[in-house]
C-alpha cells in the first residue's frame, strides 16, 4: 500500500538543525496492522506525519498507492487524504465548538456528501462506537474515553484505506485504552490497514508488526501476535 | 515595580509585532486624519481673529425684506452713505469705513493688467484694521483722491525690483494715481479681498449718494472700547427712519456681524470670497472624531482579543500580591505609551501629507509645534486623551481576571469578551459604511448637479469681458460684434450684462399693471441674439431680433414708449400668466420708487444660471444693446459661441480684433465652462476630501479586522489543523472565518443604513434640486465594506490555512 525509500526529514532553526528521519526505507501493505515504537523524539510521530501526508519529507521517495506524493503540494495531499486516510490522536482532537455528531460528520462535509446521506453514515458510525446517545454533546462534556469514541468515529466515518493513530491510547486509562484498542483490530480485520504509533509495549503486541525506531532510523522489527490472539479469544 | 512595567511594556510591543504594527498604523493614521482636519478646522475658525481688536470690528449689511412672495436680498455689502452717518449718528462708533470695487485696469507706463481685487476705500479704513505698513503713513495714505495703496506682491508686479511709494500709476486709464503706500500682504485668514486700495475720494460722491437700491459698499466699523454693540443693533430701526424713509425698518434692516464670524457664519449674497460653512466644519469635524473612534475601537479589540496571551502574567502578578488598582495603571500605561507612538508617526504622516492636503483645500496648513498656536501641548494630550479611552476598557477587563481560573488555563482562549469585541466591530463597520453611502450619495448628487440640463448650451462658449465701468462703450460695440460674426469658427456672437454663473444679484420689482403687489425678478440686460447664441428656445412670443425692432431699456432720454421685456417661465408663473398668456401684456418696473411700464414681447423656458443648489430664478430680460440706452455701459460680457474646428485660429482672431477695436485694454478671455466647473468646485472638493476620508475609515477598520482575524485564526490554528486534516481544503477554512465576520459585517450594514439615510436625506435638503436616494449607493457601501472585509480576513485565513497541518497540531 505505501513504500517509502531513503525518506529523511530535517527540521531546521535558525540555530540547529535536527535529523528527525534518517533514510528510512519501510513498506506496508494492505490490510497490515503495524505498529511503530521507540523512545520520545525517535521520530515515529515524523513519521506517521508523513505517512498521513499532513507534512512533507526532506528527501527519499514516498509511494502511497502507486503514486510518488513526497513532493506533492499541501493542496493535492489534502485531496488524496481526504479519500483514503482516517486520523485518530492522543489528544483526540475534537473541535470544542462542534457537537459530537458535527465532528463526526466533518469529513464528509469536506467530501461534499449531501446532508441525508451525512446524516446516515454518522448515525452508522455513533452506533457502531456506541457513543451515539451522546450526538448532540459537546466533546468538554464528555471523558477521555468517550472523546477518543468520537475520535474514532470520526477516522471510521470516511470508510478509510487506512486509519493512522497517534497514540491513540495515551491519554486513556486501561479500560477505555483496551477498549480502543479492540476497535481498532476489529477494524483491521475488516480490512482496513492500521499503522499506529505508541509507547505501550502491550498495546503494541496488538499489532501483526512492530516497527522500533531509534535516532530517525528503523532499527528492528518483529511480528506482535499475542495481544492479538487473546483479543480474539 | 515601575521598570517592570515598564520592560513588560517593551517587550510586549517587540514581541507581538503584528499586534504592535496594526495598534500603531491604526492609531497613526486615525490620529493624522484628526491632526489634518483640525488644522483646517482651526484654519476656518480662525478667520479675522488676529486683528489686535477684531473683538471690536463689525460690519453693517442692508437686509431687504421678502415682498410679495418674492425672496428677500441679503448682500454682505450696504448704501453708500451709511459709513458717514454711523460715525454721526453712534456716539460707540469709533471709526467707519467703506470698500467698493471689484475687477479694474491698473496701468504704469506701457504695463497694465485687469486687477479682479482692486477696491475703493476710505481712509478710515486704516484706522479698523491694522494692516501691516511696509511704506507710507497709514494716516494719510488714502486722504487725498489721487493716492493708491497696494500689497507688497502688487507692487513688486509693477515695479519690480524698486521702491513703489512715491511712483505715479494709472487707474482705468484716466484716473492717475500716485502710490502712497504698501502693505505687506493679506494673511490666508482674513475675510478681506484685495490686492490695491484706490481713494475713495477719487470717486464721483454721485456713486455713493445712495441711501437705497445699489448697496456696493462693504462697510466696516470699529466700536470705542467697553462700548456695547446691543445698543447699536437696537437703535439701528431708529436710525434708518430718521436717515432713509419714515418706514425705512419695516421693508428693510441692516445686520451688523463682528468680523470674525464672517468667514464661517455669513451666508450673505456677494461677498468676495466664497464663505466658509458651519455646517462643512461641524462634518468634518464629526468625520475626525468618528475615524478616532474607529482607531480606538480597534486598539480596544486588539488588546481585549489578545488578552489570552495576557492572561497568564495577570494571574501570576495577582498570585504575588498585585492590586487591581496597580494592573489597571500598568495596562493603561501600555496603551498610553502605545498611543504616544501612534502620534509620533502621525505626526510623521502629517508632515508627510500637508503639501498635498494643504493644495487641496486651497488653505496654506503649516503645524507648528511650539510657541504660539504650537500644537506640541494639544498633541501630547490627545495622546494621552486616545491612550485612556482606547485603554479603559482593556486595563479593567484584563485586570479583573481570576488568578484562580486563568492560571488553570480557563480563560486561555481569548474567546470571553467576544460579545463586546463584535459589537465594536460592528459598531466601527457601521461607521465606515454610512460614510461610504454618504460619499456614494455626494457624488450622485454631484454628478446629477453637472448633467442637470440647464435649458441652454454651456459648451463652446468663450467670454470676452469689456471693461467693467465702461461697458459696451468702450469696445465699439456693433462693428467688433460683426467682424466677430464673420470670423472663422464664430458660430454666433452677442453680449449681455453678466453671464451664466457668474452671478450678480440684480433683482427690480415687477408687478403687472395696475396691481399693487410687486415681485422682485433678476433682471438682465442683453443684446440681440443673446437667446440664439445660448440656444435658449422661445416658448411664446418672439425674442429681442432684428426683425422686430426691440424698443430697449432705460433710455438716457425719455421716449414714452414702453421697451419690451423677454420673461422665462418661472417669472410669468410669479406674475401669473402661463407662458402663451403673457405675451403682450404691459407690466411695470419699480426703479427709485418710480414705476415705468413695459411690455412682455416673448417668455423663454427656465435656465439654470447658478448652481443647483439654489430654486431657478425667475428672469426678466431687457435689450439694452442701444448706446440710446443707460445700460449700454452695464453691458459689459461678450459671448461668442464657436464651433470649435480649428479653435486656436478662432480664438487668435478674436484677440486681434480686440486689439484693433479696443486699444489700450488687455484681452480677458475664458470659456463659460470654466465657470460652470468653479461653481461645482466647492462640492467636488468636499466630495473628494469626504472620499478620502471614507476611504480613511475603511481602512483602519479593517486593519482592525485584520488584527481580529489574526488572533481568531491564531486562538483557533488547532481547528484550523484538524480541520485540515479532515480534509478540508484552504477554501473551506477562509469560507469559515469569512462568513464570520461577512456576518459581523452585514449587520453593521443594518446599522448604518437608517443612519446615512437620515443624515444624507437633510443634506440633500439644502439642494433646490435634489436626486432621490437609491438602493444603490446603500448596497453598493455595504458591499464595498463586506468585499475589504472577505479580502481582509480571506487573506489572513488562506495565510493560516496554507501552513501544513502537522504545524497547527503540534501547537497544542
Amino acid at each position: 500500500m505505501l513504500v517509502m525509500q531513503g525518506l529523511s526529514k530535517v527540521f531546521r532553526t535558525t540555530e540547529v538543525e535536527t535529523t528527525a528521519l534518517n533514510a528510512v526505507d519501510l513498506g506496508i501493505a494492505a490490510g497490515e496492522f503495524t505498529a511503530i515504537m521507540g523512545p520520545s523524539g525517535c521520530g515515529k510521530s515524523t513519521l506517521l506525519n508523513i505517512i498521513g501526508m499532513l507534512d512533507n519529507p526532506s528527501s527519499g521517495r514516498y509511494f502511497f498507492l502507486d503514486e510518488d506524493v513526497a513532493k506533492y503540494p499541501e493542496r493535492k495531499l489534502a485531496q488524496i487524504r481526504k479519500r483514503n486516510i482516517g486520523f485518530i490522536f492522543q489528544s483526540f482532537n475534537l473541535i470544542d465548538e462542534l457537537t459530537v455528531f458535527a465532528n463526526v460528520e466533518l469529513p464528509l462535509v469536506y467530501q461534499r456528501l449531501p446532508a441525508a446521506e451525512r446524516k446516515r453514515k454518522v448515525d452508522a458510525v455513533l452506533e457502531r462506537v456506541g457513543i451515539a446517545a451522546r450526538r448532540n454533546h459537546f466533546p468538554a462534556q464528555l471523558s477521555g474515553g468517550q472523546q477518543q469514541r468520537v475520535a474514532v468515529a470520526r477516522a471510521l466515518v470516511v470508510s478509510p484505506k487506512l486509519i493512522l493513530a497517534d497514540e491513540p491510547t495515551g491519554n486513556l486509562d486501561t479500560a477505555n485504552g483496551e477498549e480502543v484498542m479492540n476497535m481498532l483490530v476489529k477494524l483491521n480485520e475488516e480490512g482496513t490497514t492500521v499503522i499506529m504509533v505508541t509507547h505501550s509495549r502491550s498495546h503494541a503486541e496488538y499489532a501483526r508488526r512492530i516497527v522500533n525506531m531509534l535516532d530517525g532510523r528503523v532499527v528492528t522489527e518483529h511480528v506482535g501476535q499475542m495481544r492479538r490472539a487473546a483479543a480474539n479469544v | 515595580m515601575f521598570r517592570s512595567y515598564f520592560s513588560v511594556a517593551l517587550r510586549q510591543l517587540a514581541m507581538s509585532k503584528v499586534y504592535s504594527l496594526i495598534n500603531v498604523a491604526g492609531l497613526a493614521i486615525g490620529l493624522a486624519s484628526v491632526v489634518l482636519i483640525s488644522l483646517f478646522v482651526r484654519h476656518e475658525l480662525g478667520y479675522d481673529s488676529f486683528w489686535p481688536n477684531a473683538d471690536r470690528i463689525y460690519r453693517i449689511s442692508r437686509d431687504y425684506y421678502a415682498t410679495n412672495g418674492a425672496p428677500n436680498r441679503v448682500p454682505a455689502s450696504n448704501n453708500g452713505p451709511v459709513a458717514a452717518a454711523l460715525l454721526d449718528d453712534f456716539p460707540e462708533i469709533e471709526s467707519s469705513a467703506r470698500v467698493y470695487g471689484g475687477r479694474t485696469l491698473l496701468s504704469r507706463d506701457d504695463v497694465a493688467f485687469y486687477e479682479d481685487r482692486f477696491r475703493w476705500a476710505d481712509n478710515s479704513l486704516f484706522q479698523i484694521f491694522a494692516f501691516d505698513w511696509l511704506a507710507g503713513d497709514s494716516k494719510t495714505a488714502l486722504a487725498e483722491p489721487a493716492s493708491i495703496v497696494l500689497t507688497e506682491t502688487l507692487a513688486k508686479k509693477y515695479f519690480p525690483g524698486a521702491a513703489a511709494l512715491g511712483r505715479p500709476m494709472l487707474i482705468e486709464n484716466r484716473i492717475a494715481v500716485t502710490v502712497t503706500g504698501v502693505i505687506r500682504d493679506l494673511p490666508p485668514n482674513t475675510h478681506l479681498s484685495f490686492d490695491a486700495l484706490g481713494s475713495m475720494k477719487a470717486l464721483p460722491d454721485s456713486v455713493s449718494a445712495a441711501w437705497n437700491g445699489n448697496t456696493d459698499f462693504h462697510t466696516y466699523f470699529s466700536l470705542r472700547a467697553g462700548a456695547n454693540i446691543r445698543a447699536i443693533e437696537q437703535r439701528i430701526p431708529e436710525f434708518m427712519n430718521k436717515r432713509i424713509a419714515a418706514d425705512a425698518s419695516t421693508w428693510s434692516g441692516m445686520t451688523i456681524m463682528n468680523v470674525r464670524d464672517i468667514h464661517v457664519r455669513s451666508t450673505r449674497d456677494e461677498e468676495w470670497e466664497p464663505s466658509g460653512s458651519i455646517a462643512r466644519i461641524a462634518s468634518f469635524t464629526a468625520i475626525a472624531a468618528l475615524i478616532l473612534l474607529i482607531a480606538c475601537i480597534n486598539f480596544m479589540n486588539l488588546s481585549t482579543a489578545r488578552s489570552a496571551k495576557r492572561a497568564r502574567e495577570v494571574g501570576v502578578r495577582k498570585s504575588l500580591g498585585a492590586a487591581r488598582r496597580q494592573l489597571v495603571l500598568q495596562f493603561l500605561g501600555e496603551s498610553i505609551g502605545m498611543a504616544v507612538v501612534g502620534t509620533l508617526v502621525a505626526t510623521v504622516l502629517v508632515e508627510l501629507a500637508l503639501p498635498k492636503f494643504s493644495a487641496f483645500s486651497g488653505v496654506d496648513l503649516a503645524l507648528e509645534y511650539f510657541g504660539p498656536g504650537g500644537v506640541a501641548l494639544q498633541l501630547g494630550a490627545l495622546a494621552l486623551l486616545v491612550g485612556l479611552v482606547a485603554g479603559s476598557y482593556p486595563a479593567f477587563y484584563l485586570s479583573a481576571f481570576e488568578p484562580a481560573r486563568v492560571l488553570k488555563g480557563e480563560v486561555s482562549r481569548g474567546r470571553e469578551g467576544a460579545v463586546f469585541r463584535n459589537v465594536l466591530v460592528v459598531a466601527q463597520f457601521a461607521i465606515a459604511i454610512a460614510l461610504l453611502i454618504g460619499t456614494t450619495i455626494v457624488y450622485q448628487q454631484d454628478r446629477f448637479a453637472r448633467s442637470r440640463d440647464l435649458g441652454f448650451d454651456k459648451n463652446q462658449i468663450v467670454v470676452l469681458a469689456a471693461p467693467p465701468n465702461l461697458g459696451l462703450g468702450a469696445v465699439d460695440w456693433e462693428p467688433f460684434r460683426d467682424e466677430i460674426a464673420r470670423a472663422p469658427g464664430v458660430a454666433g456672437v452677442t453680449a449681455s450684462h453678466y453671464t451664466p454663473f457668474s452671478w450678480d444679484d440684480n433683482r427690480l420689482p415687477v408687478r403687472r399693471q395696475g396691481s399693487e403687489d410687486f415681485s422682485r425678478i433678476q433682471f438682465m440686460a442683453v443684446d440681440y441674439d443673446f437667446f440664439a447664441t445660448y440656444r435658449i428656445e422661445t416658448l411664446a412670443g418672439h425674442v429681442f431680433s432684428r426683425e422686430f425692432a426691440p424698443r430697449p431699456a432705460m433710455l438716457r432720454v425719455a421716449s414714452g414708449a414702453a421697451p419690451d421685456v423677454v420673461l422665462n417661465e418661472s417669472a410669468a408663473r410669479m406674475l401669473g400668466w402661463a407662458a402663451p398668456e403673457a405675451v403682450d401684456k404691459p407690466v411695470e418696473i419699480g426703479a427709485q420708487a418710480n414705476w415705468s411700464p413695459a411690455r412682455v414681447i416673448g417668455v423663454v423656458p427656465d435656465t439654470y444660471f447658478e448652481s443647483v443648489a439654489l430654486p431657478v430664478r425667475p428672469m426678466i430680460y431687457v435689450f439694452g444693446a442701444d448706446p440710446a440706452s443707460q445700460l449700454y455701459g452695464f453691458i459689459r460680457t461678450i459671448s461668442i459661441r464657436v464651433t470649435g474646428d480649428d479653435l486656436p485660429a478662432t480664438l487668435a482672431r478674436i484677440d486681434a480684433l480686440w486689439r484693433e477695436h479696443v486699444p489700450g485694454r488687455p484681452v480677458v478671455r475664458h470659456f463659460l465652462d470654466d465657470d460652470f466647473d468653479a461653481l461645482y468646485r466647492s462640492e467636488q472638493r468636499q466630495a473628494q476630501l469626504l472620499t478620502f476620508f471614507s476611504g480613511l475609515a475603511i481602512a483602519i477598520a479593517c486593519l482592525g479586522l485584520l488584527g481580529l482575524a489574526w488572533f481568531s485564526t491564531e486562538r483557533r490554528v488547532k481547528e484550523i489543523g484538524i480541520r485540515k486534516t479532515m480534509g478540508g481544503a484552504v477554501w473551506d477554512v477562509v469560507l469559515l472565518f469569512t462568513s464570520e465576520f461577512s456576518r459581523l459585517v452585514l449587520l453593521a450594514s443594518l446599522v448604518a443604513w437608517p443612519l446615512a439615510y437620515f443624515v444624507m436625506q437633510r443634506w440633500l435638503a439644502g439642494f433646490a434640486y435634489r436626486i432621490e436616494m437609491g438602493p444603490l449607493a446603500f448596497v453598493g457601501g455595504a458591499a464595498v465594506a463586506l468585499a475589504v472585509a472577505f479580502v481582509t480576513v480571506g487573506a489572513v485565513a488562506a495565510r493560516a490555512a496554507a501552513a501544513k497541518p502537522v504545524l497547527s497540531l503540534r501547537h497544542e
